[in-house]
């Protein structure tokens, strides 16, 4: 989870990050998904 | 290194021009090399821009959105069991007023009743793609909420008690009735977002999750968005309670976004959530 960029007692919206390029995600969402 | 080969190639450039009419020949063949170089860099160059924006598909970014899902660890305080993810996100919404964001929501439950929100979603940033998550404790003890084994969020109890619902009457004895009366409630909800200027939210038609739990006394219940496209920025749990002498309609708003938003119940105002930076 990233820093919170807001909250509330029971509410958090957090700071973005970055996502990785198309080629890197699909093997990352292959191999974690798939265990 | 490419500026040095684009300086190299444009001074010989200059000298083909110059001495065009000496080697007329030589000087047409280089202008074409040039042109395909000048077609290649530009085809390379769309390339890149693809790699960086255009090339994440929807059903690419959703799994991803339920991979980062599946990396949320939640205790309950004073409690054994976590509550469980459910891996079909209950909504996958895109939000074109907002630099075509699109997102997944899931909810995390505990004896059938929603104790969790994660929203995971996209954010155009000058660095290409990123992510933001955005939790909502939806349970009346502390928790503690840990991402893929680092950061770590303590919300404390959430206020559930809401506003009771009276003009519907008691809730019917089928969940075919009771569906509709909660609509009934939802069809007199008005919600705002406070943005410049402000935008009225609309109802998503079906609700986002249905629900029971007896053990919470809770005999029908359903998580329902006010949303700006399908991007939800107001959840309302409409709850069917029941107690040793009745049962009743509650409304439970939470917030989804962290803009200053409005929940009016037949005109009158009724949850208010200011601005949060």
């Amino acid at each position: 989870m990233q820093m919170p960029y807001a909250s509330e007692p029971f509410f958090v919206y957090t700071d973005s990050a970055k996502i990785p390029l198309p080629e890197e995600l699909e093997k990352l969402v292959e191999v974690k998904l798939d265990k | 290194m490419l500026g040095r080969v684009f300086k190299v190639n444009f001074r010989i450039f200059w000298s083909v021009i110059i001495n065009i009419n000496r080697t007329s020949k030589v000087a047409i063949r280089y202008i074409r090399l040039q042109f395909a170089m000048l077609a290649l860099l530009v085809v390379c160059g769309s390339l890149g821009y693809a790699q960086s924006d255009a090339d994440y598909s929807p059903q690419l970014l959703q799994k991803f959105f339920l991979h980062e899902a599946k990396l949320f660890e939640i205790i309950v305080e004073g409690r054994e069991t976590a509550p469980l993810l459910r891996s079909e996100p209950i909504l996958n919404w895109q939000n074109a007023e907002r630099q075509g964001q699109l997102g997944s929501v899931f909810v995390c439950t505990n004896e059938g009743r929603p104790e969790l929100i994660i929203s995971i979603f996209t954010y155009s940033g000058k660095n290409g793609m990123r992510h933001r998550h955005e939790l909502i404790s939806m349970v009346d003890r502390p928790m503690k909420v840990i991402h893929d084994g680092e950061r770590v969020w303590k919300p404390s109890a959430a206020e559930l008690k809401g506003r009771e619902i009276l003009d519907v009457g008691e809730p019917e004895t089928t969940a075919v009735r009771r569906m509709s009366q909660m609509r009934a409630i939802m069809r007199q909800m008005q919600g705002k977002v406070f943005t410049e200027p402000p935008s009225t939210l609309n109802l998503l038609p079906q609700p986002l999750f249905r629900y029971t739990s007896a053990s919470n006394g809770i005999v029908d219940g359903a998580i329902f968005a006010m949303a700006l496209g399908t991007d939800p920025d107001i959840l309302v749990l409409v709850e069917a309670r029941s107690d040793q002498n009745n049962t009743r309609w509650f409304v439970v708003p939470f917030r989804s976004h962290l803009i200053g938003l409005e929940l009016k119940y037949r005109g009158e105002s009724i949850w208010k959530a200011d601005f949060k930076t």
